[in-house]
């Protein structure tokens, strides 16, 4: 007996020590120590001037695996990279015309000859200049580099002949043909430091990344977390936060606890239905737009008899209730497309292109005209978290379309199953993908993949003229035709923008997101 | 001894061999990695989408046939040459070996805090056997070995770091950072040596020379520490060494959860991502930990039951 109260009093106090524990955490105000790397998890310093935050934490759903502007290869990542790089041009997002950011000018001097003139007195974080030399030198070092290792950005300078020095801040660059994307190589291109890429190699630079954007690389640990400090010798204006941290939550539900206990500052795509929550415990809510749409493909290699009558391809956008589907799965964020892939604001947006409404009789009644008036069964495949909600998405739509007798037997392989049956074309009739129109058009299709048989060949001829206009303005009205016919034929489902959710802790200055993944800090 | 040594060590070898063939043949027929690095720009046609594969193949070495890609693979391996990692273009060994420390850390935490919590839980439910104490400790025994381990780690996170904001939701760093993932990870050992502590003691207590030692007036923490917990430790430590391995599994979901950068998230990513060579790597120091695990376990019998000799 004496034994169990023995045993009864040290549960107790072990019990208390621990109440106790808890509550002088409590009383602390939850601050945790910040140690080495681990300072990511403490409630950072704040400046008591400014009032928000000198540290920035951000949580991710993914890092990037490699630190070198050019070969980082997810869109997601330049929420990263554009602060510690910059491109040498960038896209305008309201007039989507492509503008020189390093460079003072970039002009199209005839069909197939591009001028581009460097701004002077640009450096790197190392104190290397950049130069037309220089970049002339990165772009030779990264040719004999691993090819694996780039990113298409790169493989964008394969549209040019060649490329030559004028003098130290003009080059001449040679296209193989008129093409319309001539731009997007410096849209893209993030320029390296030549003689320390010549030095340490495109391994070592992984290691010690240069760039001239405001912040510099300050640590890494792969998968787990990239700091940058602020490059007080930026020639811009200086961002007001003096450190970034990216940590990896490949959680959502983890980045969402982690803000609430100020942890981090800001949760990267986080899921609409966490929003209410989040709002109500006073965290701010960037909703952001993105140029990846969510596409489904019908038919896209022309092979099936059903599917090559237009009636049957518009009664199958009939049938939708797209709208419920957008407030329903992506909570109303995004947004919702007018039957293109562009959103307003994309090149070449159609205001006269509009969304087919839902209307499930008119879709029987199509597919009466059609010969199918008591439905047909087809089969499809499609993604399972690849893209934002893909899966229930496409569930839902294969229910509306049931609705009016189109059975779709539905499979959804593994990512690079499903990839490869991309690449070998062998993909069934349904298909979906998230489909990026980043420095791209309103005339983006799965329409134009097939190799044989194009189930519509005027449309592949009507977007290869396109390809060849290099004048805008040409250009732009030969996408919004383009744009219009592939609504009229009901090539694919349009459904909306991904959206990109940012919550944000209430201390932080206005934070900005461009619909390329792009984080703005404003500056002092 | 010696001769058992031996032969365990062939079978362990030869096991190895098998689980990294199984992997090798495994890995290919589920999907192909150069497909994930294809750029599906919609402005690239069909043809330089093709072209950009069948170079991203042939890089890697996927344009041979299999079995040519096989003993290329065994050529390497007894290099200790294992490739460079897909995704991170480092060589694999330093992807892994980076993380491996990390992992090391996590499981011994979660050891440690399993025997720890555990050995005197069912000690104490096994002498005060019908209990409060008791019934708690078989039903948290149980609940230990039911309750999923992504769950609970919401759960901790929701209660350690969103209500009371004592430990940091995820990352590494701190030894605060290590709590909840060890605990998370510890969760089943605990359970499981406490309900196999708790019968081992029980029939341990019942034995006669556990009478014969009350009789000839031992105190009772002899009597227990001394005999009882002895001859009931045979089952224990089976329990917990077998474990072992099966903790290195569940490694993976908890490292996930919590973004603890070790082996286990690297391997979860990996597979996602196709990265051949970093999964083999992870495949066969999972492999080699197991079966040492289980030789240790074999070696560690004979030096605690002298009863059982090897020949």
């Amino acid at each position: 007996m004496r034994r169990t109260y023995k045993l009864v009093g040290i549960l107790g106090i072990v019990a208390a020590l621990l109440v106790v524990s808890g509550c002088v955490g409590l009383n602390q105000g939850n601050m945790m120590p910040a140690e080495g790397p681990a300072e990511a998890a403490a409630p950072m310093a704040e400046d008591a001037a400014q009032n928000y935050p000198q540290e920035m934490v951000v949580g991710m759903g993914a890092l990037p695996v490699t630190l070198v502007g050019n070969t980082i290869p997810s869109l997601q990542s330049r929420i990263f990279s554009k602060l510690m790089y910059e491109t040498l041009a960038v896209l305008n997002e309201e007039t989507g015309v492509i503008e020189p950011h390093l460079l003072e000018t970039m002009e199209l001097v005839d069909d197939t000859t591009v001028s581009i003139k460097i701004k002077e007195g640009l450096q790197f974080h190392n104190g290397e200049m950049l130069t037309a030399p220089g970049l002339a030198k990165t772009f030779e070092l990264l040719k004999e580099s691993d090819p694996q290792k780039f990113t298409w950005s790169f493989r964008q300078l394969n549209d040019y002949e060649s490329y030559e020095v004028i003098d130290d801040y003009t080059m001449e660059f040679t296209l193989k043909e008129p093409i319309d994307r001539w731009a997007n190589l410096f849209a893209n291109h993030m320029p390296l430091a030549p003689d320390h890429l010549e030095t340490v190699g495109l391994d070592g630079y992984t290691e010690d990344p240069v760039g001239t954007g405001p912040y510099k690389f300050s640590s890494w640990q792969r998968d787990s977390y990239i700091t940058l400090d602020r490059w007080e010798e930026y020639p811009g204006p200086k961002p007001v936060i003096e450190s970034v941290t990216f940590r990896h939550m490949p959680e959502a539900a983890v980045r969402v606890a982690a803000l609430k206990s100020d942890e981090i500052h800001v949760a990267a795509h986080v899921p609409p239905d966490q929003v209410p929550s989040l709002l109500q415990d006073g965290f701010e809510l960037y909703v952001g737009d993105s140029m990846q749409s969510m596409y489904v493909g019908i038919d896209i290699y022309g092979r099936s008899e059903i599917l090559q009558d237009v009636r049957v391809r518009q009664a199958m956008l009939y049938a939708v209730d797209l709208e419920a589907m957008w407030k329903t799965i992506a909570g109303g964020y995004g947004t919702l497309l007018d039957c293109q892939i562009v959103a307003p604001g994309g090149f070449g947006y159609n205001e006269n292109v509009k969304r087919y409404p839902y209307d499930p009789e008119k879709a029987r009644q199509l597919l009466a005209e059609a010969g199918y008036a008591d439905g047909f069964t087809i089969t499809g495949s499609a993604t399972s978290g690849r893209y934002f909600r893909d899966r229930t998405f496409m569930d839902a739509l294969i229910a509306q379309w049931a609705q009016v007798g189109i059975q779709v037997e539905m499979e959804y392989p593994e990512s690079s199953v499903w990839l490869q049956e991309l690449i070998d074309q062998t993909l069934p009739l349904i298909m979906n993908i998230g489909l990026n129109w980043y420095l791209s058009d309103n005339t983006s299709s799965m329409w134009t993949s097939a190799r044989e048989n194009p189930p519509d060949p005027d449309f592949i001829e009507m977007v290869n003229e396109k390809r060849k206009l290099v004048d805008a303005a040409e250009r732009e009205r030969k996408v919004r035709e383009i744009a219009a016919y592939s609504c009229e034929n009901a090539q694919a489902l349009y459904a909306y923008t991904i959206p990109a959710l940012y919550a944000l802790n209430p201390d932080l200055p206005e934070l900005t997101f461009s619909k390329s993944f792009e984080m703005f800090i404003p500056s002092e | 001894m010696r001769t058992f040594i031996i032969r365990r060590f062939l079978q362990a070898v030869f096991v190895i061999l098998l689980v990294v063939t199984l992997v090798f043949f495994l890995i290919r027929v589920s999907g192909d990695p150069a497909s994930l690095g294809v750029n599906l720009d919609p402005n690239r046609s069909s043809e330089e989408i093709d072209a950009e594969y069948k170079e991203i193949r042939q890089k890697m070495g996927l344009d041979k046939p299999l079995s040519i890609q096989y003993l290329v693979f065994w050529q390497r391996t007894l290099q200790l040459d294992f490739g460079y990692s897909f995704r991170y273009g480092v060589p694999a060994t330093r992807v892994i070996f980076e993380r491996l420390p990390n992992s090391l850390q996590l499981g011994a935490a979660a050891a440690v805090i399993g025997i720890a919590l555990g050995l005197p839980l069912g000690i104490i439910a096994a002498l005060r056997r019908g209990s409060i104490i008791d019934t708690a400790a078989t039903t948290g025994a149980v609940l230990g070995i039911v309750t999923p381990q992504f769950f609970l780690a919401i759960v901790l996170i929701l209660v350690f770091s969103v209500t009371f904001r004592l430990l940091p939701t995820s990352g590494i760093g701190t030894w605060k950072h290590l709590i909840m993932p060890a605990v998370t990870l510890s969760t089943g050992l605990t359970a499981t040596v406490a309900r196999i502590a708790r019968s081992g003691m029980l029939e341990a207590l019942g034995q006669d020379y556990i009478r014969t030692a009350r009789a000839k007036g031992l105190a009772e923490w002899a009597v227990i520490f001394q005999h009882a917990l002895r001859n009931g430790s045979m089952s224990v430590i089976t329990v917990t060494l077998s474990s072992l391995p099966h903790l290195m599994g569940t490694v993976v979901i908890v490292e996930v959860v919590f973004s603890w950068p070790g082996v286990g998230n690297l391997l979860a990513q990996s597979v996602m991502a196709r990265d051949y060579p970093v999964v083999f790597l992870d495949v066969i120091l999972f492999s080699v930990l197991t079966v040492l695990t289980f030789l240790v376990l074999d070696l560690v019998y004979v030096a605690v039951d002298p009863r059982i000799r090897y020949r």
